[in-house]
């Protein structure tokens, strides 16, 4: 190391760290071409929800009768449905559906569970049982019934859907805060920042939230996948998205009597729900494996 | 422990009396007219009202409650607007289907999975692993009902190998069904076609409703396995000189398994409410598509009965479960 | 369900717990599947499963005659040649005759029941459980002479009190279908006259000429046992809620099984009158299926032998199947539009253009793939009092923007379409590109078809009332006063009728205010051809959509169908026999 190094300015200090992180992660990604492959998939994804209506060549509402029931071609790249619509475009279109229920959905869920959870876990007692049976009640209730009683309620809508959904995931955010609350409480760094007089909220950020934060990103990516399968199996009962919005379970609905001659109808859409989800677990897997000093080990 | 059950029990019937609230005023809220279903078009107004009275449904809504309450005790869970039975027996008949359904399905969730899980843990960062692991998390991933439409086209449509769907065919079904789950019945009748026949349009529900909890079991086997085989008694078992097999099976194994058997119990739970999609998808008379189609016709009895069902259901099992957790593990207390 | 099920373990941390005791291992795999089955066994041991095939109670199951066994039986016929299985689409809601009509109730009904008269393929009137009637010179009083020796399925004999008795029944329960009769007999107890055991009359106070037409209609005509309503009367409900799942008549088939969301099984009627020589079907199997798109693979493998309804796609392609019988039938079935006569369609020229916005053509041929044919107005063109010379509504986009600025509807405005996909599949699509065209927004509300029926036939505020809701009809026979008096009616909005678009023309009320009382055929004639022009030139209450005609489908070796107008979608079960 000669002399240059010694008197190294900040800013070199943190493009080094910078450097460090990025080769680290490319190195990571290389090692697992599994996960490099889930990455892309979600940022695919992700760019189709943002851009997918522009990025379509046709307008994915636009009826067209005389094209009824195309099979794949250069002009219809996934051919064309049972009232001509273009598949491709309906399919690029229908990315922001999902994404945008599952971020809407787990957002709400995540925030109202965790805020009870730990609300639960700190404040024990009756306070904590009562919350922690009322999160009881909300598993129990079957997730399917509460989206279809929603539905009738509200109409059939997707706005019913994500009420219902939400519903139904945040118990399992608060019971894994409450855990994570529950184990923590007496962790000496706690006891020891009480002692010191620390705020609640001080503790929570500084402490509880840093050890929670790598399951919770775990899980979330994880639950995003369930989410949208969620959200496009209530679709496909007719209960989600309505028509013509392209959301990709109504699609495979709309398409389901036309499989036996027209099969593109509902197997595109289909197979861009298969690879969203795949994507969003491999990443979940590889965050997975990155953020869990445990795990990696074993992976010799 | 008595303590806790002291507390659980109430709790649990707590929570079933809360749904059963939940349940009647959700219905009670949906606009459709029943005595306007049940009377049709042209029906006079007088014709209306008979019918409103002699369903109760003129009472005030308190009353209506207790009626349903008292009745459920009586194990009167009200009648299918659309069946136009008891939803009991409708229950009776549907819930032996989606069992057997299930019972297959996790048959071959949990024989597969347990395969995956070891074969991807022993071979951890082969060729066997990465395939083991991509069919694991494809499985989790995959839309069951498309993956339902995808096997019915080519296994049905093109192939004609098995049928597209239901139970049985419709000239073999007239035997007794003293169980109802229909490849026993076949058997106790004697009668090997219909068996076969039960058999084959078995095949391809089960298999994708089996998927999804095949793959759970898969990765969590592998990750409990991997963890086990760290440990340090395998490490003893090993250079005591033992077979590699039998340090596999008798010891690594047998500890990995725990969690698994967790989770499979979970996932039956799940598997029942689960199977709505893909009774739908291969019209197979069980619970899921009941409920599926009660729903989708508003009819109320039928949803708050399979609703109660599914849930009271669940909540007991997980009692049960926990009583047990508790009795075995001095360490946990609620 | 989908992604319910979670990777969390138990306790909720996704992290696997390291040490476990053995024996509690051991416990956890007990329970679970100790909990599992008993579960099932306790369900499945509370009372014995439904058995495909019960003894039907009282009925012993009859002995097959000589059935004369086919000289060829049907290469690929796997199963018994003498069941018949049929497949109808829709799940049948009752079958007590005045109650709630739907095809499917009819197929089962036209198999158990029976009526005085019945309707052939030309229209005439046949004889049925009347042996001979005749009409007095000023068709006001009619005298039945009824068969003798015929048996109800309950044993009980059928006579003319019979017959008055369930008539009084039938107008009296006041349900969907009392009207069919109920509008010749406003006082069933005098104007039916029993003579004799054998002769009935029944006298009005003014010419009937459509009387017989009723009697043979398939929709609230049909003759039950009074020994059956009688007995299973319930606080005064006609016995309408069992006989809503039973069914006691003189028909050639018992109903053995009625599981009306999966299968009906019809037996044959040991004592029926005409007797059981030559050849027919021991026993009927009716399947409910709902998804139709299923039917074609069940045609082609023999595994059913009629089928109600295809998909026009389905239906195109089987068309060249020499295993197979395609009909293509037009009856008096068709579709309509309703159009709400409020809020933004209030005004006749608002509905017009509606009319002349409609992609008739991408509906008739691209749809239904030239599979149905355009309907014109409230009457088919089989319908007796069809004006032939009937004004025309196509598809006129310029026309329909004219009308709309006459009408002083803004640009912008949003309408609501509701639909179960049922009646008129995708014509909303269609309907909402156009309007799409006409600066128009176009809301689709799907909904199931139970909500959707009782929503468009209930009393429900205007507020919250539709644009438009498509839906199929057909009279109970073929007279022009029963086919558009429900729907058209201003004394039928709501729940008191089906007139569902809440149309209220003076002009069309006065019209078939007449129809009603009219004296002759003829006259009925000409107060039809204006009413017709009244609901399409001038006030449009639906947009005509189109005549669906019965597309009946079966296998080459089912012998003696024949297709009635009146009676679309339900078949002559007694004539039907395999070769």
């Amino acid at each position: 190391m000669n002399r240059n190094h010694a008197f190294a300015t900040y800013n070199e200090i943190e493009d080094r760290r910078l450097a460090r992180l990025v080769k680290s992660t490319v190195r990571y990604l290389k090692r697992d071409w599994l996960n490099a492959l889930g990455v892309s998939l979600v940022l695919l994804v992700f760019l189709l929800a943002i851009f997918g209506d522009r990025a379509a060549p046709y307008s994915p509402t636009h009826v067209d009768i005389e094209s009824r029931l195309q099979p794949t071609s250069s002009v219809h790249l996934f051919g064309t449905d049972h009232v001509g619509r273009d598949v491709f475009s309906r399919v690029l279109s229908g990315a922001k559906y999902s994404i945008w229920m599952a971020t809407v959905v787990l957002t709400v869920a995540v925030t109202v569970g965790i805020g009870v959870g730990l609300l639960a876990g700190f404040a024990g007692g009756l306070v904590g049982e009562l919350l922690m049976r009322l999160t009881d009640l909300f598993l129990a209730f079957p997730g399917l019934i509460f989206a279809i009683a929603v539905a009738a309620t509200l109409g059939r809508s997707l706005t019913s859907t994500a009420i219902a959904l939400t519903t139904v995931y945040w118990p399992w955010y608060a019971r894994m805060a409450r855990g994570q609350a529950l184990s923590l409480k007496n962790e000496e760094y706690v006891l020891a920042a009480r002692c010191t007089g620390a705020s609640l909220l001080r503790i929570l950020g500084r402490h509880i939230w840093p050890n929670m934060l790598p399951i919770l990103l775990i899980q979330v990516t994880l639950d995003v996948g369930y989410a949208i399968l969620s959200t496009a199996g209530l679709s496909f009962l007719g209960l989600g998205a309505q028509p013509p919005q392209p959301e990709w379970g109504a699609m495979i609905l709309e398409g389901r009597q036309y499989m036996r001659d027209f099969w593109w109808v509902a197997t595109f859409p289909g197979l861009a729900l298969f690879i969203t989800v795949l994507g969003f677990n491999l990443l979940g897997d590889g965050l997975r494996d990155w953020l869990d000093p445990r795990l990696r080990k074993g992976r010799t | 422990m008595s303590r806790f059950l002291i507390q659980r029990i109430p709790l649990t019937i707590v929570v079933l009396w809360v749904l059963t609230v939940i349940t009647f005023t959700l219905s009670h809220i949906i606009p459709t007219d029943p005595a306007r279903l049940m009377a049709g078009p042209k029906a006079s107004p007088a014709t209306l009202e008979r019918i409103r009275h002699r369903y109760r449904l003129d009472r005030p809504l308190l009353e209506q409650y207790a009626t349903y309450v008292t009745r459920l005790f009586q194990g009167d869970l009200g009648r299918s607007m659309v069946s136009r039975r008891p939803v009991a027996q409708d229950l009776k008949e549907f819930f032996p289907a989606t069992v057997e359904l299930v019972l297959l399905a996790m048959t071959i969730a949990v024989v597969g999975g347990l395969s995956v899980g070891v074969l991807t843990a022993v071979y951890r960062g082969g060729l066997m692993d990465h395939l083991g692991r991509l069919f694991s998390v494809a499985g989790l991933s995959m839309p069951a009902f498309w993956l339902g439409l995808l096997v019915q086209l080519l296994v049905y449509y093109r192939l004609g190998w098995l049928p597209f769907g239901e139970r049985i065919s419709t000239d073999l079904s007239a035997f007794n069904h003293p169980t109802g789950l229909f490849t026993v019945d076949a058997i106790l009748a004697g009668r090997l076609d219909a068996f076969v026949d039960v058999v084959k349009h078995l095949i391809m529900p089960a298999t994708v409703l089996s998927l999804e909890p095949l793959a759970v079991i898969a990765r969590l086997t592998r990750a409990s396995m991997l963890e086990v085989m760290l440990q340090d008694y395998i490490r003893t078992a090993r250079a005591k000189g033992l077979r590699e097999q039998v340090v596999l099976a008798r010891h690594a194994l047998k500890n990995a398994l725990l969690p698994t058997v967790t989770m499979i119990g979970m996932q039956i739970g799940w598997a029942l409410g689960g199977s709505v999609l893909v009774e739908v998808i291969f019209n197979w008379p069980g619970v899921g598509r009941y409920a599926a189609k009660s729903i989708l016709s508003a009819d109320h009895s039928a949803v708050m009965a399979i609703t109660l069902l599914i849930a009271a259901t669940y909540l007991v099992a997980n009692m049960v479960v926990d009583v047990l957790y508790v009795t075995l593990d001095p360490r946990i207390s609620y | 369900m989908v992604g319910w099920p979670r990777t969390t373990d138990y306790h909720g941390s996704p992290f696997i717990p390291l040490e476990r005791k053995e024996g509690e291992m051991r416990v956890r795999i007990a329970t679970l599947v100790t909990v599992f089955v008993a579960v099932a066994l306790l369900v499945s041991a509370c009372g014995p499963a439904v058995t495909p095939t019960e003894a039907p109670e009282g009925t012993p199951r009859p002995q097959p005659e000589a059935t004369p066994t086919s000289p060829v039986p049907a290469p690929e016929l796997g199963r018994d040649p003498n069941t018949l299985i049929i497949s109808t689409y829709e799940g049948i809601a009752g079958i007590d005759p005045p109650g709630f009509p739907s095809a499917s109730g009819s197929l089962v009904q036209r198999g158990v029941y029976e009526t005085l008269l019945t309707a052939t393929p030309s229209g005439e009137l046949e004889l049925v459980l009347a042996e001979s009637y005749d009409v007095n010179e000023e068709n006001t009083v009619w005298t039945f002479h009824l068969r003798e020796g015929v048996k109800f399925h309950d044993g009980t004999a059928f006579n003319a009190q019979a017959v008055k008795d369930n008539y009084i029944r039938t107008v009296e329960i006041e349900l969907g279908l009392s009207g069919v009769i109920g509008r010749f007999l406003s006082d069933p107890e005098n104007q039916m006259v029993v003579i004799d055991d054998y002769t009935i009359e029944f006298r009005f106070d003014q010419p009937q000429p459509f009387f017989a037409d009723a009697l043979a209609s398939s929709y609230g005509a049909w003759i039950v046992s009074p020994t059956a309503f009688t007995e299973h009367d319930v606080e005064g409900d006609w016995a309408h809620d069992w006989l809503d799942t039973h069914a006691v008549g003189t028909g050639a088939y018992v109903l053995e099984e009625f599981r009306p969301v999966e299968q009906i099984t019809l037996v044959s009627f040991d004592d029926y009158w005409r007797g059981w020589e030559g050849k027919h079907f021991d026993t009927v199997l009716l399947k409910v299926m709902e998804d139709i798109s299923l039917n074609r693979q069940l045609l082609e493998k023999g595994d059913v032998d009629i089928v109600v309804k295809v998909t026009p796609e389905d239906f195109e392609a089987l068309q060249g199947n020499p295993d197979l019988v395609v009909h293509q039938d037009f009856g008096l079935k068709y579709t309509i539009v309703f159009m709400g006569c409020y809020g933004p369609l209030a005004s006749p020229e608002a509905r017009q253009a509606m009319s002349y916005a409609f992609d008739y053509d991408g509906y008739v041929n691209g749809i239904q793939m030239g599979q149905v044919q355009r309907l014109y107005g409230p009457f088919t063109s089989t319908q007796f009092g069809y004006d032939p010379d009937i004004f025309k509504y196509e598809t006129d986009l310029e026309k329909a923007a004219e009308l709309l600025e006459e009408a002083g509807v803004e640009p912008g405005t949003e309408l609501v379409w509701l639909t179960s996909g049922h009646y008129a599949p995708d014509a909303e699509l269609l309907m909402q590109a156009q309007l799409e065209q006409l600066g128009l927004r176009l809301r689709i509300e799907k909904v199931d078809s139970a909500s959707q029926f009782t929503t468009i036939f209930s009393d429900l505020p205007i507020e919250g009332r539709f644009s438009f809701a498509d839906m199929a009809w057909w009279p109970d026979y073929d007279d022009p006063w029963n086919a558009a008096q429900a729907l058209y009616h201003s004394e039928n909005w709501g729940l008191k009728g089906a007139n569902g678009s809440y149309y209220a023309n003076d002009r069309a009320d006065d019209l078939l205010d007449m129809m009603r009382v009219a004296g002759t055929k003829e006259e009925i004639e000409a107060l039809a051809t204006e009413f017709q022009n009244v609901l399409t030139e001038q006030d449009p209450p639906c947009i005509w959509v189109g005549e669906d005609p019965d597309k009946t489908i079966h296998r080459t070796d089912i012998k003696g169908y024949e297709f009635v107008p009146l009676y679309t979608e339900t078949y002559p079960l007694y004539n039907l026999y395999r070769e």
